[in-house]
């Protein structure tokens, strides 16, 4: 029998993740739903900000689900006390905090805000409706991108795995801490990077903003306005091609640290 | 077979649970584990499954190490706690999930015990009450077959018709190859069923002795009448009067009072130490 990982104990741990947790699931894909065909009717597309926030706030509510509650002795126990490794207990709830969670969101995505959508308003609000090879075809046009949506994924895999710490860290209020902690993350990100771009092009006039993308995992170019007398003046910088590749492997170690880490955490875990 | 070598453990560093406490544990015996609430009876259980690791010294089952969590080591173990924590779905479904994981696991024995527990198989874990949440779980801990079986407070909660059952299965289940550690302070409800005492106090093991040994060192007996000093070595109020235990010189064992035993072991360690050592 193979102590770290054996796909048998694998796709038992899921399936019971699965029978314990259905309902849960379900319910929360209701209300995405619902609230997909809601802004695809009244927001006439579903807004692409709002979609992302959604994303990652029921990323982290599923997270949440997957792995026990600490704060219950009886329930925790009973899941360390699982004969499957913590290898497979971990990678059973990234399946399904990632790789099921995003198909099924996408999936969702794509159906309700187009084709539940469109048939809504067919039929009950018929006025002004596009063709529906035009709706479709759109959607695809929305979705070819995937560069860019690559770089939301990426922004889950970091909020979960800063999820995951909490939940395994903390015994109680851990979507709370969850929240802070993640919010304080995003803003010392926000700081640094805003004094590093400073840095980099030491602009002669004063920073206002910054325009163009964070440098972040997926764009190494950034940008920024600076008022010179009384003038607002935008530039953009761009890395060459190493350092963007640099950047990017930054991310992905700082992701594969943040999950090595919960790993050890719940391999750690007592009662 | 469970070795402990040396074991300390704390909570934290100024309350010390245990301090280089040892102990072996071999197959086909039935231990009773006892001591006062707070003792540690809990934490030497989550020890030795792996829920809590030690400060220092070893805790090894099977030549595994509990801490390391390996599924094989899992596999031959179960424990139910005291606090019984189950998901919402029927007992039934709660056995088909679970109990794939445990190679030795028998449904058609689960279907049996709960019946004899008066446990209805199609309904919510979650909509059960405590007492009917831990035949459930009792259930599925002795169905499991697992070598190594760990209860924590088993009869909390459970009716009095229950405890009967529970006893019964418990003792048609046992086997030479398995080992069951009960953690109780309701001796009463076991005392049929423990082949070992393990009195744990002050951070230590103060009585480890099989049941055979006490019956053949003490007689215990009860009395309305004050006992004649001397003869007695250990006497305690109860409610038939007064309960002593004395020493056994025909050799021939009768029946260990095991309430009076612990107290015994609480109160005068040393005295027991020395007959039950000669």
């Amino acid at each position: 029998m193979n102590h770290n990982f054996n796909f048998n104990r694998f796709w038992l741990l899921v399936k019971r993740q699965w029978t314990e947790n259905k309902i849960i699931y379900t319910i929360i894909w209701g209300l995405v739903s619902s609230g997909m065909v809601f802004l695809g009717i009244f927001f006439d597309k579903f807004d692409n900000a709002a979609g992302i926030f959604l994303y990652f706030l029921v990323g982290a509510v599923i997270t949440m689900a997957t792995f026990p509650r600490w704060s219950d002795f009886g329930r925790s126990a009973g899941y360390i006390l699982i004969p499957a490794s913590v290898t497979e207990k971990f990678l059973c709830g990234l399946f399904y905090g990632i790789v099921l969670y995003t198909l099924v969101f996408c999936l969702t995505y794509f159906i309700m805000t187009y084709l539940v959508t469109y048939a809504i308003v067919f039929f009950f609000f018929s006025n002004n409706l596009l063709p529906f090879h035009e709706v479709i075809t759109n959607a695809i046009n929305d979705i070819r991108p995937l560069r860019s949506y690559f770089v939301y994924f990426l922004t889950l895999m970091f909020a979960q795995s800063v999820c995951l710490i909490c939940i395994i860290r903390f015994k109680k209020n851990q979507l709370l801490i969850f929240f802070l902690v993640f919010l304080a993350i995003v803003f010392l990100y926000g700081i640094g990077m805003h004094k590093l771009m400073t840095e980099i092009v030491n602009p002669k006039g004063i920073i206002i903003r910054t325009p163009g993308p964070f440098l972040s995992v997926m764009t190494p170019d950034f940008g920024y306005s600076k008022d010179i007398n009384n003038q607002y003046v935008d530039e953009f910088f761009s890395f060459t091609k190493l350092i963007g590749n640099f950047n990017r492997w930054i991310w992905f170690a700082v992701f594969a640290m943040l999950y090595l880490s919960a790993w050890f955490r719940l391999k750690e875990r007592e009662l | 077979m469970i070795k402990i070598k040396g074991l300390t453990f704390w909570y934290s560093k100024r309350n010390l649970v245990f301090e280089n406490l040892s102990l072996q544990l071999k197959e086909g015996h039935i231990y009773g584990l006892l001591g006062k609430n707070g003792v540690g009876k809990t934490t030497l259980l989550k020890l030795i499954t792996g829920l809590s690791f030690p400060k220092s010294g070893e805790v090894i089952v099977d030549d595994a190490i509990p801490g390391n969590r390996q599924p094989v080591f899992l596999s031959g173990i179960f424990l139910v706690p005291e606090e019984v924590s189950l998901p919402s779905m029927t007992a039934m479904k709660f056995a088909k999930t679970y109990g794939c994981f445990y190679p030795s696991f028998d449904l058609v024995q689960f279907k049996e015990f709960l019946e004899r527990f008066e446990v209805k198989s199609d309904q919510k874990l979650s909509g059960m009450s405590l007492g009917q949440k831990k035949k459930a779980l009792l259930s599925f801990a002795l169905a499991s077959n697992t070598r190594y079986l760990f209860l924590d407070e088993p009869t909390n909660g459970l009716d009095i018709p229950s405890k009967a059952v529970f006893r019964s299965i418990l003792a048609s289940s046992f086997s030479e190859d398995k080992t069951i550690i009960l953690s109780t302070h309701q001796v009463r409800d076991l005392q049929s069923l423990i082949d070992t005492v393990i009195v744990l106090e002050n951070r230590k093991i103060i009585l480890n002795q099989s049941l055979d040994r006490v019956a053949q060192k003490f007689t215990f007996g009860h009395s309305l009448l004050a006992p004649v000093s001397g003869e007695v070595l250990f006497s305690t109020n109860s409610e038939m009067g007064q309960t002593m235990m004395t020493l056994n010189h025909s050799g021939i064992p009768g029946n260990v009072d095991l309430e009076t035993l612990f107290s015994a072991s609480i109160n005068i360690p040393e005295q027991l130490s020395a007959v039950l050592d000669n």
